[in-house]
């Protein structure tokens, strides 16, 4: 008897789990996942506040450059984002907050969305290099926020940008 | 609807020796085309109680939306003598001989009325052609909203001669402005008059759009330190928040059936095209690209959107039925097209849309089907962010100078740039608002 309810208890346990990914597979949020390579979702905003990185390793958290309207991480950035990554390893219970940024160019709705691919792109890259992604939050600022508010080529340089801020 | 008609035939015959065409016949397409107006005197508004403030606006908002309108030139361009302007104080009657030897083809002549706190405006339209009464028109109201009123008025006149094209006279377009390093969202009449603000927090707020039934408008914020969208419900005074997920949620665009919400989230790792509902459920993901996917913007049918992508490797426009399918790639021409916005006008294929020359941005429509488009803008200056009127002849846009961005708007056929706000606050991101006539 008892045994014949376990069975039914699991069956049926079984089935929700089928309807689940029946449902799963055809709810558009879930078909979704994964269909793009690489994407990896984002996890939750945590409730802390995000600051500026302590003044002892700022040298670490150095602004990722891009260039004109692209969000791959460039060669020459690599190896910064390899000191975030082992900073990262080494303090395994700080969040990270990638924060994009673009230069004045284009239309704000665009960098606003390029903003948040430059700053997802770091973001792969740190989980690439063996950082937990639920460590690793992004916010898009688009044009926004100019580091130099000047408008010529060495300004805009500066500003296609991705910072960090920290949070524990 | 027999005079209509009537002046319609007269236009039509007109045609074959001044090609006076009837501007219900107007229709936007790729080529440019200026249509033949109506030459329209209006004379000076008369009153018993003459208040000089009162009649002074009453006639400057009329002005301004018959030039303004797309149908109407103001006429005669001279200004016209005394004798003549003495001749609005008869407004039972159009001195038909009179204006006829002066050319005009409409002569509107007005009365207002005002008792205590209210007022009433009467005008009268009346068509050389036929020598009778094209049409007249009453409203009232209280006399705080004088400027309303006479909007209403003209946009009854415009209406009749468009064969029920919606007209702007009444509309608003919400829009953002800099204040330091915050921005907010603001609303006014579409002649830059009556601005009122909408958000007031310390952040940025962006991308202002209307609900397609006036009573709202919904934006992207940051006052909760994230890019959340959130809905400014006018009828209800509430903010109701529409999404709110991690990463991006921004450039919210309403179905013009009002069921729907297209905009561009991150919460799946990359900038892509979601339709959601009110409740902010997903209804359906619409772009699975590993590129930037953003600025969606739905045709008429409220089944087919436009939007940018950079899955080329420029940012180009593309179009897509949002229930699926392979987006179409529409503009080839140039390394950067965006903010496109497609006309309210059912089965209107025409797309509006900014475009980059060189350093400046300019202004360029589009067909979505042939894909023939047309530049509006070639100035200095940048032009971006165009948005439809509900008139589908109009297009208002951020036109930034000296890094300075102010509202403007222009009728596509003319490409006459208007300017709209003129303060010293950065304007820009306008949208137009429906008509509710």
């Amino acid at each position: 008897m008892r045994l014949s309810n376990a069975i039914i208890t699991a069956s049926s346990v079984l089935v929700v789990v089928t309807m689940l990914n029946g449902c799963c597979m055809l709810s558009p949020e879930c078909r979704d996942k994964g269909k793009v390579k690489g994407d990896i979702p984002l996890s939750a905003i945590p409730a802390g506040t995000f600051i500026d990185p302590p003044e002892e390793f700022k040298y670490i958290f150095q602004p990722i450059l891009f260039d004109y309207d692209k969000s791959d991480v460039r060669a020459d950035m690599q190896a910064g984002l390899n000191q975030v990554a082992e900073w990262m390893k080494t303090h395994p219970k700080v969040l990270v907050r990638i924060e994009g940024h673009c230069d004045e160019r284009g239309t704000e709705q665009y960098n606003l969305a390029l903003g948040e691919r430059r700053a997802l792109s770091v973001r792969r890259y740190l989980n690439e290099q063996g950082v937990p992604a639920d460590r690793l939050f992004t916010i898009s600022y688009g044009e926004e926020q100019p580091r130099n508010t000047q408008h010529t080529e060495i300004a805009w340089a500066e500003n296609r940008r991705a910072e960090f801020k920290l949070a524990q | 609807m027999k005079k209509t008609f009537l002046l319609l035939i007269l236009f039509l015959a007109a045609a074959c020796e001044n090609s006076l065409v009837p501007a219900k016949e107007i229709e936007i397409t790729i080529e440019k085309k200026i249509d033949r107006k109506i030459r329209v005197t209006i004379l000076p508004f008369f009153s018993e109680t003459n208040n000089v403030v009162a009649s002074r606006e009453l006639y400057s908002v009329a002005e301004f939306d018959l030039k303004h309108a797309g149908y109407f030139e103001l006429w005669p361009q001279e200004p016209l003598p005394d004798s003549a302007l003495d001749k609005g104080k008869n407004y039972k009657s159009a001195d038909y001989d009179f204006w006829l030897d002066y050319g005009t083809e409409m002569i509107i002549k007005g009365l207002y009325t005002m008792s205590g706190t209210e007022l009433a405006i009467e005008l009268f339209c009346y068509d050389m052609a036929t020598r009778s009464e094209f049409t007249s028109v009453v409203v009232n109201g209280p006399i705080s909203e004088t400027r309303a009123l006479m909007h209403k008025a003209t946009a009854k006149i415009i209406e009749k001669v468009s064969g029920g094209r919606p007209s702007i006279t009444t509309t608003q377009i919400a829009f953002v402005q800099q204040n330091g390093k915050a921005k907010n969202i603001f609303m006014m009449d579409y002649d830059g008059h009556n601005v009122r603000q909408v958000t007031s927090n310390t952040s940025l707020n962006l991308d202002p759009n209307w609900l397609p039934n006036g009573e709202g408008i919904i934006y992207s914020s940051y006052f909760e330190n994230y890019p959340f969208i959130y809905l400014q419900n006018f009828r209800t005074r509430s903010m109701q928040i529409i999404s709110k997920r991690p990463g991006l949620n921004s450039v919210p665009d309403v179905s013009p059936d009002g069921t729907k919400i297209a905009l561009t989230l991150s919460f799946n790792g990359n900038p892509e095209i979601y339709v959601i509902d009110f409740s902010g459920n997903v209804i359906q993901r619409v772009t699975f690209s590993p590129a930037v996917d953003t600025s969606p913007t739905w045709a008429p049918d409220s089944n087919t959107l436009a939007f940018v992508s950079d899955r080329s490797g420029t940012p180009q426009i593309y179009v897509v039925d949002y229930r699926g399918g392979t987006p179409k790639r529409i503009t080839f021409q140039g390394n950067y097209n965006a903010s496109p916005d497609w006309s309210p006008i059912k089965g209107s294929n025409i797309i509006v849309y900014s475009s980059l020359y060189g350093r400046n941005s300019e202004l360029c429509i589009i067909d979505a089907s042939s894909g023939f488009f047309r530049r509006l803008t070639t100035s200095m200056e940048s032009e971006d962010h165009p948005t439809w009127a509900p008139d589908g002849i109009h297009v208002s846009y951020t036109l930034t100078q000296n890094y300075r961005s102010d509202i403007y708007f222009m009728d596509v056929r003319e490409e006459k740039p208007v300017r709209v706000t003129t303060d010293s606050n950065n304007s820009s991101l306008p949208d137009w608002g429906p008509s509710l006539q």
